[in-house]
């Protein structure tokens, strides 16, 4: 499967590795912006901090 | 030329798009034009952020060279992006590579002689675009 990008206002197309090429046909059809993958990081960022604070918070309830 | 990832670049690439800068950026590591950088914080978090994608979770491991960073930073006020700093620090990387630039995240182009950029912004750097051409005629 090949991708595209823009390099110095020219569209590059190159091949995508096997996994990165399953994973967008996984998503094919469905758009990530910037701003919505860095919220997404974070999400999974407090996620796993609360993950780890759970057995701490546990002990004092 | 060394690059630390940001996880938000590497769940960007997993999305198809007409102009994909952080898919092209990861294979240009994958095919060693770049080196990426990772600490195992970071690894931690690619695995967790891309979960629904253990495959190319390993490719990512499998591509990038390991450093293990003695300091713990506190230079970056969101605290969570220290780790990448760190990771660039240790290995003595040129870039960081994100797209978080807002206030209190990477919001300076460089710390100390790592520079900050965007995934376009390397692509289009005088000493990175050969390396593209190179990709793409492979």
């Amino acid at each position: 499967m090949y991708a595209t990008a823009v390099v110095e206002g020219k569209v590059v197309r190159f091949k995508l590795s096997p996994a990165l090429a399953r994973a967008q046909r996984a998503n094919l059809g469905r758009n990530l912006t910037e701003r919505e993958a860095v919220e997404f990081v974070e999400t999974k960022r407090r996620s796993r901090a609360l993950r780890r604070a759970k057995p701490y918070l546990e002990s004092r309830s | 030329m060394k690059v630390v990832l940001d996880t938000c670049v590497l769940k960007l690439a997993t999305f198809p798009s007409e102009n994909n800068a952080s898919a092209l950026v990861f294979q240009l590591a994958r095919a060693g034009l770049a080196e990426a950088w990772a600490s195992p914080a970071m690894l931690e978090e690619y695995a967790d952020v891309l979960a629904d994608r253990p495959d190319f979770v390993a490719e990512i491991v499998e591509n990038c060279r390991i450093c293990h960073p003695l300091t713990e930073l506190r230079i970056i006020r969101h605290e969570p992006d220290n780790r990448f700093l760190e990771c660039a620090f240790a290995a003595n990387a040129d870039f960081i590579v994100t797209v978080n630039t807002a206030p209190g995240h990477f919001d300076r182009e460089r710390f100390q002689t790592v520079r900050v950029v965007t995934p376009g912004q390397l692509l289009n750097l005088p000493e990175v675009r050969p390396l593209v051409r190179q990709l793409a005629e492979g």
